[in-house]
Parts: structure tokens; C-alpha cells; sequence
């Protein structure tokens, strides 16, 4: 037991217990009353001093339990506390994972074998109470202020972090601040989370100058208060080597949750249609087991709610090594967390995978969900701690063949590339028959035109004037398309050959090292210098169409250099020693897209070589695939188009004149009942939404235009975005023992150990006025019936 | 118990009695256990012999009787001389004393106020039934103004009043004798009136010159408390011991049977300026009440002994209750 202000008491003691025995001393100043006659009192007094024996006692009774009510209050004033388990520093960060594997009921309480009873707490939950109980449990400043007060943070994270409270006492706003955090279903990354709780410490130290005698500060010296950082996790932290707390730093690790615990996922799913036949339609699942036993599963799936096909897989038993307790070898390294444990055996679990594919023949678009069930129930599989990742679902969009036009006065390498490309369609045009179904207004029924050195003339003027000089635009050109009138092109997605079209924010600069303005580009006219050859020096190796081929062999002989006009749609994506030599070009109303290699095929070794035919497939795929915008989660490239995972960002653009878009959300995402929310759509037709917290499925609409792979339900353009877990990590759900930091090795803190720092003040004070009452009725029974 | 906040004295017979008070005691007459000799011609019966309507009895005639009492009738039948005896009616004698010390100015409502009351009731059904009424005030002091009314009202000089004083001393009384008849309830009123309740009063010395200064037998009322530090008994043996039919009519205020304070308390006695430190409590209240109770049953007791009709009342009683219950029921009015 320790007192907060033992010297405040001693004083108040000293002040007010002789005080009170004092009052008892003098004598009592009473009433006068006059009355008819003192007669039978006087008799009654001598009756009862002759009957009380105990006279001077009785009396005393009252100082008795005054002194007592006295004593309770100077010792309450003292501040007496209960300590339990002091942790090193008064500054306390609590950072509670709330990632999917959280989740996991199998919090206090819950056998592996019986972790789906309904009365089973999840991790999260038992983290929750266990924060809390921390918090109860820090030292207060007291009521006078004199003792130093301990002040929490709290941290939530899941793939990302937030600060939910910054450093307070405020005990009931941390309460506050830990009930208010709700579980998500994204994986786990703590690095961001340290971080954030570092950046939280004070970093400044003023320190004075030895020559100017002067306080300086200096900046990212670790000063102050060293703080204990409390991790509430299962341990099942992706980026752990990213976790760098300071060296000063106490790391407590409180694990939740049961280390051999075992979870069926769903840890991958994916679709594809045969490249021959597109109506045939493969899903590929992926399933994880985490149990030492073989279990088999119950796969269904269902496309659009209608269930397709359920198939058995038998997933083998996951094998679990023991290995000694790295802490034990890390002991000295590890600054806190570590003394006094023996080092348990590390249990590690290499999950058994195992996977079914579903055959199906589909031409439409569909969302594929699949559930994991028990053998032969329709229910969980038993004993499944982890519900998240039983589900997964994929959208799949409707299948489809491209009509290509190749309008051209005769290209063998185009034709030998175009042939082997399995096309609904392919029509090859000479300029003159395009013209026509232009102006017939007939061309909207390619979804690809390939322009071969040659560009459709402009509307009411004459034939697109090629001449380098001519396609100099003027200032703002690309702004104002009407410097040449109308638009050249028609909407639609162009690859361009050979040429470069005007108002697209590409500035033709002529033939490199050759004399400018002379004779047409399509005239292709040789007379070029040795120097204007090329070679291509970089390109964009993520970009759709450059993701499998090298250009490295490419030779250019004559190059016809261009510029990227800047603040336009133009990208180039892959450079040549003399500039751009592939340009993806859009307008900023989408109306048409197009892929422009400004050289002449026919002056390079780029047909020949294989790269070429790739570029070919891949460039008519890219343009006339589904989205007509920039790819979905571009920044997160790995996951496929509608995919997103629950902790990142839903970002797509919608196509312009989009309006009203309006998100539904999960009923598990929903907050309170409103499972819609209002999207803002910005200037360019990008929506973004998130960070999604829960998996599912996720409908974005709007009023206007829809893209051609959007949906439209009751009037309204829909698109669909699958939210998924499917993250190995993730649903391994037996939480670890200890988390290897990059600093240090932190064991897991014996779990279930209730922190007590229990305050006894209030209970004195609640004694004191008890004995207030006590005193009363005493004195009430002396004075009236 | 405690001291009358406001006192407000009755100063004519309307504050003593009201009228629908005086009509319900008309009818009424005292009456009393022993028949007394009379003194005057009265409307009472009485043991001798004397001139009224009623035949009593027949004597020879001596010389010397009242030749107008022969029985004319007897003496033509036998010729031997008779005289008829008819009953003498005569008065009673009603004696009201009213303790006036200072502790009848306490309680709520008055002690005094309510003895003043009830002698005037007492005394007007005396008065009207031609009986012999005199009453008798132990202690107390006269005001001045009602003295000046005396004189002026021209009282006779029955009254043994001492002239000039205005304060009685503790063994002293102040009496008013000898009224008779309707008219002479005034001067009764105005006597009661004019007495205010006044220092510490020695029982035994008044009822001591109560008791020599009477005449004749009849009727004693007495009002008081009975709260006697030098005791009750010896005065009242004094007053009973003439033959005279004694009421005792102790009179306690509801706040001295059931005392209404609390606290740490110095009580001092209003007569004697007597003081005693008390801490009213539960078992205090209780054992003042159990000795209120065995006093009052030790003053029954001895009046029972002695003949004395003894009755306590609350000075929160009505009168008319007082006179038209509890009196008549212990026959002392009928």
C-alpha cells in the first residue's frame, strides 16, 4: 500500500482529531427554556443518573464514532492505493489489433473444441476488457495533484492505424476511446501503427549549448518519458520486421487468443474463361487448413445468389514444428518482456493448402460467391473460429470477343499479327471504305480501329494536314480542340501506326536528324540520317500492355520524334533515346482512347521480333477490354479488376456524367441501419470509399452513362466490387507467442493476469459515511422515542 | 408547559363566559354529597325546621312558639295545641379557590385563563340559584385598573382584599364573599379579572387562611396544578378539614403532559427561578411520564382518603365539558 499525500493527512490529522476532542471538553452551551415547573424533571434526572451506570460511556459512544468518522476521512485524504503490477513507465500506449483474425471466438474462455458456441468471446473482445481493466488500473494524479498521474494512448490498427485517443488521464475518455473501436476484416500491419505511437512521443530534446550557454532544441533525440507500449494482437502481424519501437521503449505483447488454434480460409479465388471458347468459365478456389488433423470441407458455390455446385475437398493435416522459444536465445537483446520466462517451445504451423476448381459454362457477367461448409450440413464447418474467411466471392464479367477494324492500304506484319488473335470480328478497311462507314456513322460496332499510317480527315475541312509544321498546335491547342475545327477522330479506342494525331497532346517534331517539313510522314520517304535511330531505353513494365515483353531488341531506324504536351491525357510509356516512343493518350471525356507509336513499323526490326505480337494482343485487349477507365486499384495492381481487400481504399472512376452515386454496403459494414451512403464524385469521374472495413460484396451506382461492363438496376448504371480477406497470414489463426520486433523479441505477457491498482479512498469514504449514519441513528436513539 | 407566548386576560364576564355558554349552564343547580345548615333564606332543603311550603312534622306547643304555627285543625278536633314543622330551605355555600402563581401563565392554551373560566361557570350557576358564592385566589397580583373599577363598582366591603397591594404574597389570598344573587355576577367577574397570575405560592399558608376564614360549610372548589414543591397534602387537610365537601380540580396543559422539546436544555422554573440542566432523550421523556402518572395517582390516592373529589383536567378542556360532563358526573352540578 502506498500513499499519494501522506503529508496533507498528517496535517489535516493533527488539526482536526484535537479539535474534536476539544469540543468534548467544554461545555455544552444550552437552551434556556422556561417552564411551569422543574419538579418532575429534576425527579426524572435523579431516576435515570441512579439507573445508568455507564453514564460517562454512554456519552462517549458518539466521540467514539466520531474519532472513527475522523480517522476514515484523514486516511481517504492520505490517499492509501492497492498496487499491482507497476509497469516501468507512466506513459502507456495501448494499441489493439482489429483485424480480421480478431475476430476468432476463441477469446477467454473457449476450448479449440468448442470455439463456435454462441456464448464464445471473440479476441477482440476479450482485448477490449482486457484494455480496459489496464486503464482502471493506472496510477491517478489523486485529488490534490501531487502525484504523478499515468496517461494511455490508444492506438487502433488493422492494415492501417489510427490514434483514438491521444496521451490523457482522462480514464473515462480512454474507456470511451476503446469501446468505440469495432472489428474489421482486414489483415494485419503493425509498422504503420508504431510509427503513428512514436510520432505521438515527444522527440525533442533541449539541451544547452556549450559554447553560447544557450537552450537549444534538438530534434530526434528519443527524450522523455519512455512509454510502455501495450500490444493487445493474436501476434499474427504481417510486417513485424517494420515494427520498430524506440530503445527505451517497454513492449508489453498481451496475446488473445488460443496459439493452437485451427481455422479453415478461403486464402485465394479466381476466375478465368478459356481463351478459345470464353463462354467456358473455370473458378478456381483455394483452401487453407491450419488443423494437425486432415479434415475434409464442403465447397459451394453460387453465382448471382443460385447455388452451382458444392464439391468435397479433403485438405491434409497442417504440420506443426516445435521449435525452441527464440526469446530465450534473444534474452539479452529483448528490452523488456522477457525476464523470468522460461522459453516455451515456438509452435509453428505450416498450413495444408489444397483446391477445388468449379466448371461452368457462362457467357454473362456474375458475382461467384463461395462458402465454406460442413461435410454434408449446411452449416459452418465445426469448430471454425474464424467466419470471414469461409466466404469469397469474385465478379466476373460477361464474356466477350472483340470486333476489330484494320484500316489500312496493306500492312503484312499487321495482318500476320491481327490473325492469331481470337477476335469476334476483324475487318480490314482501306482508308476510303472507313470514311464511308464514318460518315454513315458506322463504325461504332468496332471496339478497336487500327489506324495504319494514315488519319481520317476532319469534318468540313480538308484531310488532316500531316505536315510537322501543321500539327505544331497552337498555344492551349490541346484545350481548345477547335484550332482544327472539329475533332479528327470519332470516338471509340485507336491504335495508331506510323503517324500522330493532332489535339491529342502529342507534338510531332518530324523525322529525328532528318531536315523537318519534308514530304509526308506517310509518305515514309527514306533520306534519313544515320542519326535519327533509336532504341527504346525504358518503359513502363506494370502498364497492361508492356507487362510480359522486353523491347531491349527493338531497333528504329528512322525515328519520328514527339514531345508529351504536359497537363494532358498523353503518357508515354515507353521511352527511346530520342523521346517518347509509346504515348497512351486519352481524352478527358473518355469519348476515345488511343495507344500512338509515332514511328513506322516498316523502319524498325520491331515485327520481326516476338515482342511484337504480344504488344499486338495485349494493346487490342487493353483498349478494347472492359474498363474504359484507368484499371481499378491501380495503386494495389496485384488484385483484379472489382477485387478490393478490406483495409484498403475502393477508388474507380466512373464514366463522366455519372451522378447521385451511391454506394450499398454489407449489412456487417453498415453503421447503425443505413447500408447506403452517398459517394462524392470528383471532377475527373474518380469516387473513392473506404478504408472498406468488412468483406462482401459492395454495389457502387449512379444515374447517367454506363460503362459497357456496368449493369443497370431500376434505372440506375451499377457496378460491383467484391470485398475478400483472402490472406494466408491471416486466416493461420493461432495467435503467436511472441512477436519479433525489428529491435527485439517480445514474448506474450502471461495471459489472464488481472492488473489491480485499486485506489481505497472512495471505499474510506464510503465507510466514513456509514459511520456518519451509524452516529446519527445512535444519537437519535438517545434523544427520541 | 413553557411560558404563554401571548397572554390575553379577560377583562369583562363576555371574555369568561360567552352566552351560548351561560345558556346551557342556566338550567343547572350545585348540589353537593353532605347538606350543609344554610345561612340565608335559600332555595336548598335544610336539616332545620323553618317556614316554607313543604310539612315536615308536628310538635306540641310550648310556650312561647309562634302562635301563626298552630295547627288550627289538630286543636278543633282534640283540642290540644300542635304546631306544625314545615322544612326550612336554605342556601349553599360555594367556596371557589383558584391558585394563581406564576405557573399558571404556562402552557397552551393558559392554565389560568381555563381556571378563570370555570370558577366564573361554577360561580354563575351559584349565583343564579341564590347560593352563597365566594372565591378565593391564592397568590397572584390585582391590576391596577380593575382595582379602580372595584371601588368604583362600589363592592362591598365583604371582601377582605387588601387595599394597595399589588402584588399578593406567596401565602396570601385575596377573596370575594358573600354574593348572592343574578346581579352580583359582575362583581364576581370583575374580581377574577382583575387578579393575574403572579410569583411562587406556599400551598399550605393559603389554604391555611382559607381555611380560618371561612364561614359556615357548603361547597370548596379548588383549581390548581397540585405541582407543590412544598406539598400539596398539608394544605389540602387544611381545607377539608371543616367539613366542607372539597373538589380538587387539577388542571395541566397538554404540553406538560407530553412534553414537546428537545435539545440540550436549561430549564428554570418561572416561580422560584429554580434551574435544572437537562439533554432531553428517549428514556427521559419516558420517565417523566411515568413520574407525572405516579404523582398524579399519589395526589388521587390521598384525596380519596380524605373524601376529596378529585378530577385533572387539560386546560385544552372545554368548559362547558368540564361543567356539563365531568362535574355533574361527580355531582356537583345537577
Amino acid at each position: 500500500m502506498t500513499f499519494l499525500t501522506p503529508l496533507i493527512a498528517a496535517i489535516a490529522a493533527g488539526i482536526a482529531i484535537p479539535s474534536l476532542v476539544i469540543l468534548y471538553f467544554l461545555k455544552l452551551r444550552r437552551r434556556e427554556l422556561e417552564v411551569s415547573t422543574t419538579l418532575l424533571w429534576k425527579k426524572a434526572i435523579q431516576d435515570l443518573q441512579a439507573n445508568a451506570p455507564f453514564q460517562r460511556l454512554r456519552r462517549n459512544i458518539l466521540l467514539l464514532l466520531q474519532l472513527l468518522v475522523l480517522g476514515a476521512a484523514l486516511f481517504a485524504i492520505s490517499q492509501p492505493q492497492l498496487k499491482g503490477r507497476e509497469y516501468q513507465n507512466t506513459r502507456q500506449i495501448i494499441m489493439i489489433d482489429r483485424s480480421a483474425s480478431m475476430s476468432a471466438s476463441d477469446g477467454a474462455g473457449a476450448t479449440p473444441e468448442r470455439v463456435d458456441d454462441a456464448g464464445a468471446k471473440t479476441r477482440f473482445e476479450v482485448a477490449k476488457e482486457e484494455a480496459r481493466k489496464l486503464i482502471d488500473s493506472l496510477p491517478e494524479s489523486g485529488v490534490f495533484g501531487t502525484g504523478s498521474s499515468g496517461e494511455a494512448m490508444i492506438v487502433a490498427f488493422d492494415t492501417t492505424a489510427e490514434v483514438r485517443q491521444q496521451f490523457t488521464s482522462d480514464k473515462t475518455a480512454l474507456k470511451a476511446a476503446v469501446d468505440a473501436i469495432l472489428p474489421t476484416e482486414a489483415p494485419t500491419l503493425m509498422g504503420e501503427a508504431m510509427r503513428l505511437a512514436k510520432a505521438h512521443s515527444p522527440k525533442r530534446a533541449l539541451v544547452t549549448d556549450p559554447l553560447s550557454g544557450e537552450m537549444m532544441s534538438v530534434e530526434g533525440l528519443d527524450v522523455g518519458m519512455p512509454v510502455t507500449i501495450h500490444i493487445w494482437s493474436d501476434g499474427r502481424v504481417g510486417d513485424l520486421t517494420e515494427v520498430k519501437p524506440g530503445l527505451s521503449d517497454e513492449v508489453v505483447f498481451h496475446r488473445v487468443g488460443q496459439p493452437d488454434s485451427g481455422n479453415l480460409g478461403v486464402v485465394s479465388m479466381r476466375w478465368e474463361r478459356s481463351y478459345e471458347d470464353p463462354t467456358k468459365l473455370s473458378v478456381f478456389v483455394s483452401v487453407q487448413s491450419t488443423y494437425e488433423q486432415a479434415r475434409s470441407v464442403d465447397i459451394e458455390l453460387s453465382i448471382d445468389g443460385q447455388v452451382a455446385g458444392i464439391k468435397t475437398l479433403d485438405l491434409p493435416a497442417a504440420s506443426v514444428q516445435l521449435a525452441p522459444g527464440a526469446a530465450s536465445a534473444a534474452g539479452a537483446g529483448g528490452a523488456g518482456g522477457t525476464e523470468g520466462q522460461p522459453a516455451a517451445a515456438i509452435r509453428t504451423v505450416t498450413p495444408a493448402a489444397s483446391g477445388v476448381v468449379f466448371q461452368l459454362e457462362r457467357t454473362e457477367g456474375a458475382i461467384a460467391q463461395v462458402r465454406l461448409r460442413s461435410p454434408n450440413l449446411d452449416a459452418a464447418p465445426a469448430g471454425d473460429p474464424l467466419a470471414t474467411d469461409n466466404r469469397a466471392s469474385v465478379i466476373i464479367p460477361p464474356a466477350k470477343k472483340l470486333a476489330v477494324a484494320a484500316v489500312t492500304r496493306g500492312n503484312l506484319f499487321l495482318a500476320a499479327a491481327l490473325e492469331g488473335l481470337p477476335l469476334a470480328k476483324l475487318d480490314t478497311l482501306t482508308p476510303e471504305q472507313y470514311q464511308e462507314r464514318v460518315k454513315a456513322g458506322g463504325t461504332g460496332e468496332y471496339d478497336v480501329v487500327i489506324l495504319d499510317s494514315w488519319l481520317p480527315e476532319s469534318k468540313g475541312a480538308a484531310p488532316a494536314n500531316l505536315t510537322p509544321t501543321s500539327t505544331v498546335p497552337a498555344p492551349g491547342g490541346w484545350a481548345g480542340p477547335a484550332t482544327q475545327g472539329t475533332p479528327a477522330l470519332p470516338p471509340g479506342r485507336y491504335l495508331i501506326l506510323g503517324t500522330v494525331p493532332p489535339d491529342m497532346g502529342i507534338i510531332d517534331k518530324g523525322i529525328a536528324g532528318g531536315a523537318p517539313a519534308e514530304g509526308s510522314p506517310a509518305a515514309g520517304s527514306g533520306g534519313a540520317s544515320q542519326s535519327s535511330e533509336a532504341i527504346f531505353i525504358d518503359w513502363m513494365r506494370d502498364h497492361p500492355m508492356l507487362r510480359n515483353l522486353t523491347l531491349d531488341p527493338v531497333i528504329i531506324s528512322e525515328m519520328r520524334v514527339v514531345e508529351i504536351q504536359r497537363g494532358t491525357g498523353a503518357v508515354a510509356i515507353a521511352q527511346t533515346n530520342r523521346g517518347p516512343g509509346l504515348v497512351d493518350t486519352s481524352s478527358s471525356d473518355g469519348q476515345w482512347r488511343a495507344i500512338v507509336i509515332p514511328f513506322d513499323l516498316a523502319k524498325s526490326n520491331w515485327p520481326f521480333d516476338v515482342s511484337f505480337v504480344v504488344f499486338m494482343a495485349s494493346a487490342v485487349d487493353y483498349l478494347g477490354g472492359a474498363g474504359d477507365s484507368s484499371p481499378v486499384n491501380a495503386e494495389a495492381g496485384k488484385l483484379p479488376q472489382g477485387m478490393v481487400q478490406p483495409g484498403s481504399v475502393l477508388a474507380d472512376r466512373l464514366p463522366v456524367g455519372a451522378s447521385g452515386a451511391r454506394i450499398r454496403v454489407p449489412a456487417s459494414a453498415a453503421i447503425g441501419s443505413r447500408t447506403e451512403e452517398a459517394l462524392t464524385i470528383a471532377a475527373d469521374g474518380r469516387i473513392v470509399f473506404g478504408p472498406v472495413r468488412m468483406t462482401g460484396i459492395y454495389d457502387v451506382s449512379w444515374v447517367g452513362p454506363a460503362a459497357p461492363a456496368d449493369r443497370s438496376v431500376d434505372g440506375r448504371a451499377m457496378r460491383t466490387f467484391a470485398a475478400n480477406l483472402m490472406d494466408a497470414a491471416e486466416s493461420d489463426v493461432g495467435s503467436s507467442d511472441e512477436l519479433a520486433l525489428a529491435t527485439q523479441v517480445v514474448r506474450a505477457s502471461s495471459a489472464g493476469r488481472s492488473v489491480t491498482d485499486r485506489k481505497l479512498w472512495p471505499w474510506l469514504l464510503l465507510g466514513a459515511l456509514g459511520i456518519v449514519l451509524l452516529e446519527w441513528f445512535v444519537y437519535n436513539r438517545k434523544v427520541h422515542v | 408547559m413553557l411560558r404563554t407566548p401571548s397572554i390575553k386576560r379577560p377583562l369583562k364576564i363576555e371574555d369568561l363566559l360567552d352566552s351560548q355558554l351561560i345558556s346551557r349552564l342556566d338550567p343547572l343547580d350545585l348540589a353537593s354529597r353532605k347538606v350543609f345548615a344554610g345561612k340565608l333564606k335559600g332555595e336548598r332543603r335544610s336539616k332545620k325546621r323553618g317556614q316554607s311550603v313543604e310539612f315536615a312534622d308536628h310538635r306540641p306547643y310550648v310556650i312561647g312558639d309562634d302562635l301563626r304555627h298552630i295547627d288550627w285543625n289538630i286543636f278543633g278536633r282534640l283540642d290540644r295545641l300542635f304546631l306544625k314543622l314545615f322544612l326550612e330551605e336554605e342556601d349553599l355555600a360555594l367556596h371557589v379557590v383558584v391558585d394563581a402563581s406564576e405557573s399558571g401563565d404556562c402552557g397552551e392554551p393558559s392554565k389560568y385563563l381555563f381556571m378563570q373560566r370555570a370558577a366564573m361557570a361554577l360561580g354563575y350557576i351559584g349565583l343564579v340559584n341564590l347560593n352563597r358564592v365566594a372565591c378565593s385566589v391564592m397568590g397572584g397580583g390585582r391590576r391596577e385598573a380593575s382595582r379602580d373599577q372595584d371601588s368604583r363598582g362600589g363592592i362591598e366591603a365583604s371582601s377582605e382584599e387588601p387595599e394597595g397591594l399589588s402584588a399578593i404574597g406567596a401565602g396570601e389570598v385575596s377573596a370575594i364573599r358573600d354574593l348572592r344573587g343574578r346581579r352580583r355576577t359582575h362583581d364576581l367577574a370583575r374580581f377574577i379579572c382583575s387578579v393575574e397570575p403572579s410569583g411562587a405560592l406556599l400551598f399550605r399558608n393559603a389554604a391555611e387562611r382559607i381555611a380560618l376564614t371561612r364561614r359556615g360549610k357548603g361547597v370548596m372548589v379548588v383549581f390548581s396544578d397540585f405541582m407543590f414543591k412544598d406539598g400539596y397534602e398539608a394544605g389540602l387537610r387544611m381545607l377539608v378539614g371543616r367539613g366542607f365537601d372539597v373538589f380538587a380540580i387539577q388542571v395541566l396543559s397538554p404540553q406538560e403532559i407530553d412534553p414537546p422539546i428537545t435539545g440540550d436544555l436549561r430549564l428554570r422554573d418561572v416561580e422560584d427561578g429554580d434551574q435544572t440542566e437537562v439533554t432531553i432523550s428517549a428514556p427521559l421523556l419516558k420517565k417523566y411520564k411515568q413520574n407525572l402518572a405516579a404523582y398524579n395517582d399519589q395526589l388521587r390516592d390521598f384525596c380519596a382518603r380524605r373524601e376529596i373529589t378529585f378530577l385533572s383536567v387539560r386546560s385544552d378542556t372545554p368548559v362547558d365539558t368540564l361543567i356539563l360532563d365531568y362535574l355533574r358526573r361527580r355531582g356537583l352540578v345537577r
